[in-house]
């Protein structure tokens, strides 16, 4: 009868110690249902081409299904229990996105766009930026640069953990933090008063 | 420198405003699902765990095979009990009396209208449990043992009293072991139905090769059984039956009466087809001989089971049949006239005319079985079980299936009885 009637997960706690201890094939679908969105946003920052991103949420999954057993959140409270997950859910696909870049040698063409100095202008982001927007904005940045502003910003890598994930020095690491921010004021800027192209590159560059 | 400072420090400012809320938007920002993605993820990286069937109905095939070797082959189990039906209502015969297993006692007990002959190894026990009940262990034994004796004795020599009376006192002293015998052989049952208690449903297959007064068939189908307490349970199912029977000219059609009469119809049972084919006789000069009828059809039982023990018990029940195709076939004895030239020695001819009969067999249409609203069966049968493991078993079942509806009515008679070979579990 068990057959029939299976139970249908409520809690991701639950899922995940199926999949833990019993390599259960409905607590991966709930994880994988609830978070595939979550993954593939996270992707998306470091992988621009969509069919790649997709194989890559796939292997983010397979890494984490098989390394279940190895999160360790605290089962207090539910949402932070989650969040805890969604963050070492983040920092799979971050690893696997740029293990990706770094296989195809994008990561090695290390830029070295010059300093500039840009025009002080107040700017209330919040009322005008939307995650197109933003995802537009990070496009345009060279590749090492998103790659270390997302590791920074986003996943909430140190300078010593980006320097040894991508093999660069710790103070490389800052200098291109701080181009890669300039760079994102600059373009934001730059598209208040540029329109962008149909692939959403700015038409001036 | 002042002015320089402030225009720095406003643009830290500015850029720490709009990078966290870029970190902010991204970090609770995720996509849509799409859809059939995990359908996608599941096909090539989980899986798929498929119920592969064969294994268990190969494994239950070959134990039910060799459960039916084990069956024929055990000699105890062939040489356990044989029965015939004699009108003697009670009677008790020793042809020697001897108390080794390999002798050749046989001891009679007939309860009604059965006679049982019991090999010595079950001597003992099937004497006292007989007795015992017939004779309370009192005072009084030894008179009613006297008095069994003395009929006895009208029936045997003076050789057999002499065994008999060794017999029986041999018998009282076991009586005591046979009763502690008895009461083990009831713990046994009880605790084994307490350890079933908690299993409520059974499953089987069975195979039932059954055969009809014409023709051996063969079906089989799958049963599920509720208990309802330790000893009564109720069972259902399905299975496919195959029936083939025939009727001969005596029961179908009388050439004293006429066929078209209603009374002839009544005293013969016959159906429209077979009135038409009498009818029919008469214009073309042929007799319909037998009718063959062949059935193919869906038994759904319900029968009421009653566990005499561990290891037998009889069931009682009915089951309707579905109908799924059926033949019938008419054959006729058919007279052909024809005439032979003879020719004598001085050159005369002659011409000789000659009967000969021929047997002719015509399908027809009528399918009264298949178009009636309620066909069944009433079952009886007795089973034997035999436990293999604590979840599996196999049974022995001889059964008979007695129409009743609309195929009990019909010109050809549709009882059938056989074996049934199930694997429980």
């Amino acid at each position: 009868m068990r057959y029939i009637s299976k139970p249908r997960f409520v809690s991701l706690e639950e899922a995940l110690e199926a999949c833990a201890v019993h390599n259960d094939e409905r607590g991966k679908e709930f994880i994988y249902k609830k978070y595939y969105g979550y993954v593939m946003a996270v992707i998306l920052r470091y992988v621009k081409n969509t069919f790649d991103a997709e194989e890559l949420t796939n292997e983010s999954f397979m890494r984490a299904f098989k390394n279940a057993d190895r999160f360790k959140g605290s089962s207090s409270d539910e949402h932070a229990y989650e969040k805890s997950f969604r963050a070492w859910l983040a920092r799979i696909a971050a690893n696997i996105s740029i293990d990706h870049l770094r296989a195809q040698k994008h990561l090695l063409s290390l830029d070295d766009v010059a300093e500039t100095d840009y025009n002080s202008l107040k700017v209330n982001a919040s009322d005008q930026l939307q995650v197109a927007d933003i995802l537009n904005l990070l496009n345009n940045l060279p590749e090492i640069q998103r790659v270390i502003f997302n590791m920074f910003e986003i996943e909430g890598y140190s300078h010593e953990e980006i320097a040894s994930h991508l093999n660069i020095p710790e103070s490389t690491s800052r200098t291109y933090l701080t181009r890669a921010k300039q760079k994102l004021r600059k373009l934001y800027l730059d598209s208040v008063a540029t329109p962008l192209d149909e692939e959403g590159r700015y038409k001036d560059e | 420198m002042k002015k320089e400072d402030t225009r720095m420090n406003d643009n830290k400012q500015d850029d720490k405003e709009l990078i966290s809320y870029i970190a902010e938007v991204l970090k609770e920002y995720s996509t849509s699902y799409k859809e059939g993605a995990w359908e996608k993820f599941a096909s090539v990286n989980v899986p798929v765990r498929k119920r592969i069937l064969w294994p268990y109905l190969s494994g239950a095939a070959m134990l039910l095979l060799a459960g039916s070797l084990f069956w024929l082959r055990s000699p105890e189990v062939n040489k356990q009990v044989v029965s015939r039906k004699i009108p003697i209502t009670q009677e008790i015969k020793t042809e020697t009396a001897t108390e080794t297993p390999a002798s050749t006692t046989k001891i009679l007990i007939s309860r009604g209208k059965q006679e049982q002959i019991v090999r010595p190894k079950y001597l003992r026990i099937s004497i006292a449990t007989a007795l015992s009940s017939v004779l309370p262990a009192t005072p009084k034994v030894n008179l009613a043992v006297q008095n069994s004796v003395a009929d006895v004795a009208t029936h045997s020599s003076q050789r057999d009293i002499f065994q008999e009376d060794r017999f029986l006192k041999l018998l009282q002293r076991d009586q005591g072991k046979a009763s502690s015998q008895e009461s083990e052989k009831s713990f046994e049952n009880t605790s084994t139905l307490a350890l079933n208690r908690q299993k409520k449903w059974d499953y089987s297959i069975a195979l039932a090769p059954a055969t009809t007064r014409d023709r051996f068939n063969f079906g089989g189908g799958l049963e599920v059984a509720y208990r309802l307490n330790d000893r009564i349970s109720v069972g259902t199912g399905i299975s496919v039956a195959g029936l083939g029977v025939q009727r001969s000219d005596r029961q179908i059609y009388s050439p004293r009466v006429s066929a078209s009469s209603p009374q002839a119809s009544l005293a013969t049972g016959l159906t429209a087809a077979n009135k038409l084919a009498a009818a029919d006789e008469k214009l073309e000069d042929k007799q319909l001989e037998s009718v063959r009828t062949s059935v193919l059809g869906l038994d759904i039982p319900l029968n009421f089971k009653y566990a005499i023990n561990k290891y037998f018990y009889a069931s009682a029940g009915a089951s309707i049949f579905a109908v799924v195709n059926e033949t019938r076939t008419n054959v006729y004895a058919k007279q052909v006239t024809s005439t032979e030239n003879f020719s004598s020695i001085n050159g005369a001819s002659a011409v000789k005319p000659i009967i000969e009969t021929v047997s002719v067999s015509e399908k027809t249409a009528e399918q009264p079985l298949r178009n009636s609203n309620f066909n069944g069966f009433i079952n009886f049968s007795v089973g034997h079980r035999i436990p293999l493991s604590g979840k599996f078993q196999l049974g022995l079942e001889p059964f008979i299936k007695l129409p009743i509806g609309r195929a009990a009515k019909q010109d050809v008679n549709l009882s059938y009885g056989g074996i049934k070979l199930s694997a429980g579990f």
